[in-house]
């Protein structure tokens, strides 16, 4: 009898494998929380197993334990993963937004604009989309400074909150973020704006070679209503 | 990734071992049957550190979910560059057990979590010899916490109280309709708290109304009851700030005061408790308490930057937490206010 049960529920558990459609892991850290984000996709595009996730050593922990079939994050964050695991990430789908695939990042301070050549001397706050010190790597590089001093969050809102306390001298976001901070606060939010230090926008990474779910999340990815598309940070996908 | 971590040492066992080390902490020193000693206490406690290793970071704390959470923010944040270790105490460990066990390890940074860390902490500093005061402490998920670390030469921390600001931001996004000025209930040895919120609430144009209660009364309820009516009718605030004060917030004053002067308010209430939004007691309609697990990642971030400053704390201070969860009684905050319904996805929580 108890051999029957684990053979039903074997069943059970293979079958409803074999039901669901490409594991997707996704990390775009917003203002929306992850299982807010979940829910609107996994009912939009019921034909994708998707998991958000809110933090980025989360999603590098689970990446390592069990392999998805996409991943759709920042082409920055992509990068590192597939750097540090030494495995290449094929781009399935490209973000683009306003015919861009990047966006530019800027320096938002309260009440003045920041002197990009003292950039060394002051205190960034940034969202962390790597670990902090992949970040302060990454923007070192970036700003071509030996160091540099951030302190990362893990939320979109815990940057305001760092300026709020004045722990920092500036937060670092991408432009498309300004309209978020001006609503949300009164602080007179005065922004610097950066030559050439963009991010780009998400991309849909492909980890598995199987055709038929790469079809799956292309129509999956593809078929996403415009206003679920924005929420993603873009308003097409195109082929690399 | 596996967690290092130490359980309290088994009680019984443990009295050769703190009668051996009952001598004023001079401290440890590394004779023979120290280290026997050691070896012996060593035996006696499930260890798991790194062999030949000496944790960068000792943890002293609570073996309760929300310590957990925070242990589990900070090691992943720095589990991969500092060796760290935990101690997990209650209420009846004994100073001398928190003593053994940071003599023994002796960790370059220590960690307090919750209050019992705290006090036992500074119990085994009040034995030892001075140079145990000059290493390093981070505190955090402890009540005013920068008070119960003053004093001490190379304190910083977290507070453990969410600022006015944070939450009064969140619910200004969350309702439509303005809010100008939050009027708070506040005993007179606690305005100390309130005042330190103004600046920050009048950089972001919020005025906080404080209205002062006696710190202790035989009647209380009616100081309560008065003020509420106060802020409601006379100062017409637009919010209410309710404090997790255990003397003004007792279930005795909820049932009797609160519950009472608030059930026809129309107006937000903001409190620091989940169940005080939920069924039944229902209070009020947005409740914005710390996130463990990101106080965990904000405190790995003081450790860095300790360790970059050459093991010195102090000039860093007390930070307020940064990060926060917002919970919403979404009937009860629509059926009173309108509400922002773009921002509910940005909502920890929604009890429906």
């Amino acid at each position: 009898m108890r051999l029957f049960f684990f053979c039903l529920l074997h069943l059970v558990a293979t079958g409803a494998s074999y039901a669901q459609g490409p594991k997707v892991y996704a990390f775009l850290p917003s203002n929306i929380r992850p299982h807010a984000m979940q829910g609107l996709i996994s009912r939009e595009a019921p034909g994708i197993d998707i998991t958000f996730f809110g933090r980025y050593r989360e999603f590098e922990v689970q990446l390592k334990q069990s392999r998805p079939d996409a991943i759709v994050t920042f082409r920055m964050v992509g990068e590192n993963l597939a750097k540090e695991s030494k495995n290449p990430l094929a781009p399935l789908l490209i973000g683009k937004r306003e015919g861009e695939t990047s966006e530019k990042f800027i320096l938002l301070a309260v009440g003045k604009k920041i002197d990009l050549g003292q950039i060394e001397n002051i205190g960034i706050g940034v969202v962390s989309l790597m670990g902090r010190r992949q970040m302060a790597h990454f923007l070192a590089t970036e700003f071509k400074v030996g160091k540099i001093r951030i302190k990362t969050v893990t939320k979109l809102e815990d940057l305001l909150s760092l300026l709020q306390f004045q722990d920092v001298d500036a937060i670092l976001v991408p432009e498309s973020q300004l309209s978020y901070y001006n609503e949300r606060s009164k602080l007179n939010l005065v922004a610097t704006e950066l030559d050439g230090i963009t991010l780009a926008l998400p991309v849909v990474f492909k980890i598995t070679e199987d055709p038929n779910k790469i079809q799956q999340l292309e129509k999956a990815f593809q078929g996403l209503e415009p206003k679920i598309k924005g929420l993603l940070g873009v308003d097409q996908w195109i082929q690399p | 990734m596996q967690l290092p971590h130490f359980h309290s040492t088994p009680r019984n066992s443990k009295s050769l071992l703190a009668r051996s080390i009952a001598f004023g902490w001079a401290p440890l020193r590394r004779t023979r049957k120290t280290w026997l000693l050691l070896l012996f206490g060593l035996s006696l406690t499930a260890i798991s550190i790194r062999a030949g290793t000496k944790p960068d970071v000792l943890v002293l704390r609570p073996d309760i979910q929300p310590y957990r959470d925070a242990y589990r923010g900070m090691f992943e944040e720095i589990g991969d560059q500092f060796n760290v270790a935990e101690f997990l105490i209650s209420r009846d460990t004994k100073v001398d057990e928190v003593g053994w066990v940071v003599e023994s390890l002796d960790p370059r940074l220590v960690v307090l979590m919750g209050n019992y860390a705290i006090r036992h902490y500074r119990g085994y500093l009040d034995r030892s010899k001075p140079y145990a005061k000059r290493r390093p402490i981070v505190g955090l998920m402890a009540i005013l916490v920068e008070r119960q670390l003053k004093n001490l030469p190379n304190a910083a921390g977290i507070q453990y109280e969410v600022q006015g600001v944070t939450i009064f931001t969140h619910l200004r996004s969350l309702v439509r309709a303005p809010i100008k000025r939050v009027g708070v209930l506040v005993r007179e040895n606690q305005n100390f708290f309130i005042q330190a919120q103004i600046p920050a609430c009048a950089r972001e144009e919020i005025e906080l109304v404080p209205y002062l209660l006696p710190s202790t009364a035989p009647r209380m309820d009616k100081h309560i009851k008065y003020g509420l009516r106060h802020l409601i009718r006379i100062e017409k605030v637009d919010a209410l700030w309710m404090l997790n004060d255990s003397v003004i917030v007792s279930p005795e004053m909820l049932q009797d005061v609160w519950i009472p002067v608030l059930n026809r308010y129309r107006k937000p209430v903001v409190v620091g408790v989940e169940r005080l939004i939920k069924p039944p007691i229902e209070l009020g309609q947005f409740a914005v308490v710390p996130d463990h697990y990101e106080l965990g990642v904000q405190a790995a971030q003081l450790v860095w930057d300790i360790s970059e400053r050459d093991w010195q704390a102090t000039e860093l201070g007390f930070q307020p937490p940064l990060s926060v969860k917002k919970l919403l009684n979404r009937k009860k905050m629509e059926s009173s206010i309108g509400m922002n319904e773009d921002v509910i996805m940005e909502i920890d929580l929604v009890i429906e």
